[in-house]
């Protein structure tokens, strides 16, 4: 067990009268992506929320870089350096390309002028193209506005912006699930690059399909449980689609490849 | 088959057309382009209908005075449209916040006094506004829609219905109301300022892009961690400060606050702010546009008088307008984000 | 784009040809010179009261061949008001109409407008300050509202003597009306009789109860002024229900058709009428002759107050329908 980035152990998380979480452990290592599974209403968005400030857990407890923390906003997971992209919101669709990518942290190319910050358009203009040609996204011009790209484009630059930033952990809900297949491998490239560059990402999907070519974990939620835990290479894809739609009665648990 | 080949062989001699189309087509895009087309159209059109009177200096001085008192809530209405709000009550606001000038001036205050009091109550009202639409989650056109109401009733108590008169002799009002040589107003020099300040507050900072995001797609930006609601609070507030500033020029120029002060505005500015390429719906705009917008309004409301047409027209000319410039921006396809 | 082009095209079009198509053939039908008036004025949109006077400087325009731009914001405001002076002025017109409805809004645009040459007659609505203080316009053309009061009470006395009388008031703080009053009362009381203002409001049945209590209170109430419609309309049919037509005289203000109905049942005595039309036609007529021969006259010229009694309903009522009163 030598260091993980992040560990989730016993989350529980009940809202009113339903159980969300029962008990799920989770865990992902320094520069590795890790395939979150599950059907819908299986706790995998729950589950982000909680890893990223938005919800609280009722119990269990969150190691970050082997240290107990307690996110109390999105805020607080960003500086420590959590990152979530959701499908939808990755990006403003009405801003242009570089104007998104320093979205809500323009300090790197404003300057202050008292309480004023005054953006320097020349400046993020370079720096984005810097940037996405850092991990090997190109784009015609970054004054585009993102409402003209595609949606593989669009989940790129988001990544491009957290690993700019830093993140050490890369949350993604369902980045290809509306993609064509061309654009769904370029979007891989871009995962495989960040964690190339040290970033752990996070692969939430319910079609093992997706994420089974890149993800070096999965893990498998069902009922607010966590159920499977794997390396690739332990099972097959079939064997966590199988998982992920039988649950616990799956024959990959009773052959005994579990967590 | 046959038309393959031509459409290929057009190609090579088109290429250094081809940019100046793009150069073009994307100056076109931009927010302000239909609203500059339109006004450099409407200038012809009346400097035609309405000749010789049209151009002239005291005709200018009565456009540009129309479009300066108009433009600046106009313009503060733009930001925050963009943010993805609305402000229904600035007409209301404007008379409201105005009329505290001559109430205080009847109680002894010098002008000069009275008329940082007259910004705080705006900046009080567009607070208010701010945060009851952060807290309900109502939209802002219905809670602005009451504040019209609210204090449109407001002021007719304050007033009994009838004109608080003040002496426009005060040296106070001299920043805000000087009349110029042709019947130009000082107004037009706060028309040009706000526009620029404003202009570069919405395109050159770092809040600026935070409208553009809020207004454009509040969830994104919530998640990217921009404080959306403060952004709202502060567009309300700085959309009736400007209210009052329209108000306070107003003061001194008519002498004093009537009860219908202001009625009808929030319909005009948003007329101008659409006009100008403004979205309705968030997240895209310009202040210049608007400008443009309030340029063109007071072309027409001008021209239409020069030309000898009953002023009745005025009305159905900004509804022909409206519907043209919105066929126009979306015939005109892909829209240009701010650089 | 090219579809925003034909609509800018085609209402330009459409504008031009009403404009200045119309106005080259009337030039050419007239033989002197063909002037150009603009009349700004306050009233909404669509009030009936100045429909007529637009009527009478419409028709006093046909005749006297004048090219007539009749301006008004559509919903009352002092300020579009002052924009479309500014807009007037810069057009150099022969002669402007003016409502004085704020004496110090409207004097920079008018000042400018007498110090360029323009001739400025105000009509409806006067400047009430004194000499140096006024707007220099040649005069006014309008109803005086005190003397309106006055000719009301008279016209009360050469029924019989009034020993109390009521000045019904329904919009409280309306100067207009509040002087209407005071120059009824002035005359009464000269006469040895008591005036009481009534607040009445604008509510029909609140109108009513207010009468009935306070001619309860003084049975010795002789004649009640009602100071338009909205006043009228309830009182009439007050002394209607409890059979005092003809016991308690009424006089109103204003022409409309129950008032004028009420004076041919004998319910009411006399309405009495500021002559809109008179307003708008005198107005038109005097800026031509300023305009051909210099002409100008003495004073105001007042076009009310005019008594409307059961002697000249009828042809009244017959104008009415004419919108010329």
């Amino acid at each position: 067990m030598d260091g993980f980035l992040l560990e989730a152990r016993g989350v529980a998380k009940r809202f009113g009268s339903v159980q969300a979480l029962r008990h799920v452990d989770f865990r992902v290592g320094r520069a590795e992506v890790v395939g979150l599974l599950g059907d819908n209403g299986a706790g995998k968005s729950t589950l982000i929320k909680i890893l990223n400030g938005v919800h609280q857990p009722d119990a269990g407890e969150i190691l970050w870089e082997g240290r107990p923390i307690h996110f109390r906003s999105p805020r607080e997971a960003q500086e420590h350096g959590i990152s979530v992209v959701y499908q939808d919101l990755a990006v403003v669709d009405l801003m242009n390309i570089h104007r998104n990518i320093f979205l809500g942290r323009e300090d790197e190319v404003c300057v202050r002028f008292g309480p004023i910050r005054v953006l320097r358009p020349a400046r993020a203009k370079a720096r984005a193209e810097q940037v996405l040609r850092e991990i090997g996204i190109q784009v015609r011009d970054t004054d585009e506005p993102v409402m003209n790209l595609s949606g593989g484009e669009r989940q790129s630059i988001a990544i491009a912006r957290a690993v700019h930033f830093s993140a050490k952990l890369l949350i993604m809900d369902e980045p290809t699930s509306q993609l064509s297949l061309k654009e769904t491998a370029k979007v891989l490239r871009d995962i495989e690059e960040a964690r190339d560059r040290g970033v752990s990402v996070v692969f939430i999907t319910h079609n093992v399909r997706h994420v089974y070519p890149i993800a070096d974990r999965f893990t498998v939620l069902s009922h607010g449980e966590s159920i499977g835990e794997f390396r690739r290479g332990e099972v097959s894809e079939e064997e966590i689609a199988d998982l992920i739609v039988r649950g616990k009665d799956a024959s990959v648990l009773r052959r005994g490849g579990g967590a | 088959m046959a038309e393959r080949p031509l459409e290929v062989a057009a190609r090579p001699g088109r290429g250094g057309r081809g940019s100046i189309a793009r150069t073009w087509a994307a100056l076109l895009r931009r927010p302000a382009s239909g609203a500059a087309v339109g006004t450099v159209l409407m200038f012809v059109l009346f400097a035609f209908l309405a000749r010789p009177h049209f151009l002239t200096l005291p005709s200018m001085a009565s456009t540009l005075t129309i479009a300066a008192e108009l433009g600046i809530v106009a313009m503060g209405m733009t930001l925050l449209m963009i943010g993805g709000e609305f402000d229904l009550s600035v007409g209301s606001v404007l008379g409201v916040s105005s009329v505290t000038v001559p109430w205080l001036m009847e109680r002894g205050w010098p002008a000069a006094a009275a008329i940082p009091v007259a910004f705080l109550v705006a900046l009080g009202i567009g607070l208010v506004n701010g945060v009851i639409v952060n807290r309900t989650q109502i939209p802002s056109f219905i809670v602005t829609l009451g504040g019209l109401f609210w204090w449109r009733g407001v002021l007719f108590a304050v007033t009994r219905g009838f004109p608080i008169r003040v002496d426009q002799g005060d040296p106070g009002f001299a920043p805000f109301s000087t009349r110029l040589a042709f019947g130009f107003n000082v107004s037009l020099f706060w028309f040009i300022a706000v526009g620029f300040a404003l202009s570069f507050l919405l395109v050159r900072t770092r809040f600026g892009n935070w409208v553009f995001a809020t207004g454009g797609n509040v969830r994104t930006a919530q998640q990217l961690g921009i404080p959306t609601k403060r952004v709202k609070l502060v567009l309300f507030a700085l959309t009736a400060s400007m209210a009052a500033l329209a108000g306070v020029i107003q003061v001194g120029r008519f002498s004093g606050v009537d009860s219908l002060r202001g009625s009808g505005l929030e319909l005009e500015a948003i007329a101008a702010a659409v006009i100008g390429g403004t979205r309705l719906t968030g997240g895209y705009g310009s202040v210049a546009g608007t400008a443009l917008g309030c340029l063109m309004l007071g072309i027409i409301q001008n021209g239409l008088v020069l030309a000898g047409i009953a002023s009745y027209w005025y009305r159905a000319f900004i509804g022909l307008l409206i519907v043209a410039v919105v066929i126009v921006n979306q015939r005109a396809g892909r829209l240009s984000p701010p650089r | 784009m090219r579809r925003m082009l034909a609509v800018v095209a085609a209402v330009g079009l459409a504008l031009a040809s009403c404009t200045t198509g119309g106005g080259q053939e009337e030039a050419a039908g007239g033989g002197g010179p063909r002037y150009e008036f603009y009349v700004v004025e306050h009233g909404s949109s669509g009030d009936p009261y100045w429909e007529i006077v637009k009527k009478g400087a419409e028709d006093a325009a046909r005749l006297y061949k004048v090219k007539l731009t009749w301006l008004n914001p559509e919903q009352f405001s002092i300020q579009k008001l002052v924009d479309l002076m500014n807009s007037a002025v810069a057009a150099n017109p022969d002669g402007i109409l003016a409502t004085i409805t704020d004496p110090e809004a409207v004097a920079p645009p008018l000042t400018q407008a007498i110090d360029q040459g323009i001739p400025v007659i105000a009509i409806d609505t006067a400047d009430p300050r004194p000499f140096p203080d006024r707007i220099p316009y040649l005069f006014y053309i309008g109803s005086d509202e005190y003397q309106a009061g006055r000719r009301a009470a008279e016209r009360f006395l050469q029924e019989g003597p009034v020993p109390r009388a009521v000045c019904a008031i329904h919009e409280q703080g309306n100067i207009a009306l509040e002087l209407r009053c005071k120059g009824f009362r002035d005359v009464i009381e000269d006469n040895g009789g008591v005036v009481d203002n009534l607040d009445i409001g604008q509510d029909p049945s609140d109108i009513q109860q207010q009468e009935q209590a306070y001619l309860q209170a003084h049975p010795d109430t002789k004649a009640i002024l009602t100071l338009g419609p909205i006043g009228a309309i309830p009182t009439i049919q007050l002394l209607e229900q409890q059979g005092l037509a003809g016991q308690l005289w009424h006089g109103s203000f204003d022409l409309d058709p129950t008032t004028n109905q009420s004076i041919l049942d004998g319910t009411t005595l006399f309405t009495i009428d500021a002559q809109p039309y008179l307003i708008g036609y005198q107005g038109v007529v005097m800026l031509y002759l300023y305009n051909r021969y210099g002409f100008t006259v003495g004073g105001d010229i007042l076009t009310g107050p005019a008594i409307v009694d059961a002697s000249n309903v009828e042809q009244v009522m017959a104008l009415s329908e004419q919108r010329i009163r």
